[in-house]
């Protein structure tokens, strides 16, 4: 299983703005909620699943897929067994499935899914630098767009350091016990003491090196890779809106 | 450019004694500097100190002043002061910003607001000077130690800072990264006037390169001068000598490995096809940076799940080591820390494996006394210098005296006397019958202490030899860098 992180390649999906990135994904967020139509949900998650190709990998090797897919057909299955309205369709020893109920299940399973794909490509296509810079482009101050890059350089690490602490601690002895839960407590304390410090102490050497190479000096800065919107971006922020727009003006009709 | 302290005092906070006492310095522009001493003796103080970083600090009290080319280095930001002085701090991955090296480089530039096209060059003509030109597309995380030191210290180039100051900029670094690292720097010099500030430990690797020398006792000037004068010279010879003592070459087996390897997420692979280290002999783990060193110690304590292999302790089968069969100290001293006082770290394991007794309590007290944590027994152990929080580290695992004690790299940020106290203390563990695995860069440091070395090259064992058996495969082989003085000539 493959990490979810960004990987750098020249897909079309790599190329475009990291802000139309953005919008595209809030969008399709919120305009999803409006699809009602099980076949349009359908052909959008398949859509989805194609825009896998374009950046040459396959979803269902990257973690939290396979959670994701549980999750889908659960959410599917909840609805099937429980929503009774509607034509019958099945009938199983006192359990009827409904049309309306399928629907429903397909609906709400593709809407979940296609919010994780959207997800998914976002991340593997935008590279949280060029997304700070891209919030810094369009006004956003650098000092908070900042904390995006500086977080994602210390989530890692934590979890990192996280798992480090947790080693040195078992080699002094340390052991968990699920039936002493005051010794627990101890090496709990002990594990958070450890790692508050240890990040604290990164966070003071972090904050030393980002101004002692002039941050906070002027309320602007340059940047080194300008990003450019592309005729690209201006016809994905058309279309990809348009499509869904039209999805959602075919309520009744599909 | 030049510095100039006057009396400057500081504590890190009122009532405690001061960390830096009195100090009065001129450094002219264009001077190339070595700050060494003893361990907590205020080095990292007086650096961060002419960096302007301490000065941002609340809660302290500093007395005196520091001016660079006539400014006030406490009135001004410090944003202000990085216009003119650099610093690169002790660890490459605590000082960087970004998350690639194109990134990184630009940083303090788009803070300067440096022009793209301006930037763009001056990324490359650093990168080039500093022979990382191949790094330009990477991540940082993929690079190896070495290349990350050298990012760190590019990084500050590229923003033509007139005072460059280095935190032991070579502590993780094997001697030929080490080698080139001070070739750069010293050809910049010698190019650029810049002024060179470096804080070192290893005086007697480097002072020779260095025109002049601040060696600093408990905060204060103990000497500043020539590198070639007799004061430092007798400092330097605080060497590792007279400690090499007869081992028992027909001591048993302690620890077997047999096909022990190791494969790592990104493909790095460690082979030991086999290993018998005998019980009370001390074995220095030797290799350039992403050798494998740390794999094989980490694969040893369970800490990382070899590929395959078998391991055995005193004859028997073992998954892997557990405490009390083993020790195990870290690079980094931070994630060693647990406890609130020093003292209750020094009971942590001994608690946790109900050995707490007036014996060890015994034990305990006299490592702290000779390692010179005795009065600091009440401090929290996040308040002690780096290289006291390392010797914590190592005290902490020989109060329950395991019988493997596996150490990576734990002479870094100690002085002469402090690393002639941990051998002393190693030597005695040695004694008990237990063994010691010790990966180490210093060649005078693995001459002086080690029984046998083992060799790793790219993940491979290249020997497992004797002492001397080993100096020699490295004269033949033409590894000049791993070749101690004191072995040169034989």
């Amino acid at each position: 299983m493959r990490k979810i992180a960004y990987f750098p390649a020249h897909s079309i999906l790599h190329v475009l703005h990291p802000f139309t990135k953005f919008i595209l994904l809030l969008g399709i967020g919120i305009m999803i909620f409006f699809v009602q139509s099980a076949f349009l949900q359908s052909i959008l998650l398949a859509l989805l699943f194609l825009s896998f190709l374009l950046i040459k990998q396959n979803p269902f090797l990257y973690h939290g897929m396979r959670v994701t897919l549980i999750t889908a057909f659960t959410i599917a299955l909840i609805q099937c067994v429980f929503y009774q309205e509607g034509a019958a369709m099945l009938q199983i020893s006192g359990w009827t499935l409904t049309d309306a109920g399928l629907q429903r299940a397909v609906i709400i399973s593709c809407r979940f899914m296609i919010i994780i794909l959207c997800s998914y490509l976002f991340i593997l296509t935008t590279s949280p630098s060029d997304l700070a810079y891209a919030f810094m482009q369009v006004g956003i101050p650098y000092r908070y767009a900042f904390m995006i890059v500086t977080s994602m350089r210390l989530v890692p690490v934590l979890s990192i350091e996280g798992e480090r602490i947790m080693n040195a601690q078992r080699l002094r002895g340390a052991r968990y016990n699920i039936k002493k839960p005051a010794t627990n407590f101890y090496h709990l304390t002990t594990f958070l003491n450890a790692v508050l410090f240890s990040l604290a102490n990164r966070v003071d050497r972090l904050a030393i090196s980002m101004e002692g190479r002039s941050f906070g000096r002027y309320q602007k800065r340059t940047y080194r890779n300008l990003l450019r919107f592309r005729i690209s971006d201006v016809i994905s922020l058309v279309l990809v809106p348009a499509i869904l727009i039209l999805f959602i003006s075919m309520k009744g009709v599909i | 450019m030049d510095i100039v302290l006057t009396h400057f005092t500081y504590c890190y906070s009122p009532g405690e004694k001061p960390v830096l006492d009195d100090i009065s310095l001129h450094i002219s522009a264009g001077e190339w500097l070595l700050i060494s001493g003893r361990s907590g003796s205020g080095k990292t103080t007086l650096a961060y100190a002419i960096a302007g970083i301490l000065q941002q600090r609340k809660n302290s009290l500093m007395d005196g002043r520091i001016e660079i080319a006539g400014m006030d280095v406490s009135e001004n930001e410090l944003y202000k002061i990085a216009d003119v002085v650099g610093l690169v701090q002790q660890n490459a991955d605590d000082q960087f910003c970004a998350l690639n090296v194109a990134d990184e480089m630009a940083f303090g530039l788009e803070n300067k607001c440096v022009p793209p096209d301006e930037m763009e060059d001056r990324i490359r003509e650093t990168l080039k000077l500093t022979g990382c030109e191949h790094l330009y597309s990477r991540q940082l995380f993929e690079l190896s130690g070495g290349e990350k030191q050298k990012i760190a210290i590019a990084s500050i180039l590229a923003l033509h800072p007139t005072i460059l100051i280095l935190d032991e900029p070579t502590s993780n670094l094997d001697l030929a990264s080490t080698r080139h690292i001070f070739e750069v720097l010293r050809d910049l010099h010698d190019r650029t006037n810049l002024t060179v500030i470096i804080v070192e430990h290893k005086i007697h690797l480097f002072a020779s390169l260095f025109e002049r020398c601040i060696y600093l006792e408990e905060g204060k000037i103990q000497y500043d001068g020539k590198t070639n004068s007799s004061p430092l010279a007798m400092v330097k010879n605080i060497s590792f000598n007279n400690l090499q003592r007869l081992s028992a070459q027909d001591a048993p087996d302690r620890l077997q490995l047999h096909d022990w390897t190791y494969v790592s997420d990104n493909g790095f692979k460690l082979s030991i096809p086999s290993l018998y280290l005998k019980a009370g002999h001390i074995v220095a783990l030797m290799g350039d940076n992403g050798s494998g060193k740390s794999s094989l110690l980490k694969t040893l304590a369970g800490i990382l799940q070899p590929a395959s292999g078998t391991l055995r302790l005193d004859g028997q089968d073992k998954d892997s080591l557990i405490i009390p069969q083993v020790g195990m100290v870290f690079q980094n001293a931070d994630e060693q820390l647990f406890t609130s006082s020093v003292k209750d770290e020094m009971y942590y394991a001994l608690q946790n494996l109900q050995q707490k007794d007036d014996l060890h309590g015994i034990l305990a007290h006299d490592l702290l006394v000779q390692f010179g944590l005795n009065e600091k027994s009440n401090l929290h152990p996040h308040r002690l210098s780096y290289g006291e929080k390392k010797r914590l580290n190592i005290a902490s695992n020989l109060v329950f005296s395991p019988a493997i004690l596996l150490l990576d790299e734990i002479f870094i940020g100690q002085d002469g006397y402090q690393v002639n106290y941990i051998l002393e203390r190693l030597h005695m563990l040695c004694d008990q019958g237990a063994t010691i695995i010790l990966a180490i860069h210093d060649p005078a440091l693995m001459y002086s202490i080690a029984d046998e070395v083992i060799f790793l090259e790219n993940g491979e064992l290249r020997f497992y030899l004797s002492l001397q058996q080993a100096v020699i495969w490295w004269q033949v082989n033409g590894y000049r860098d791993y070749i101690p003085e004191e072995a040169k000539g034989l």
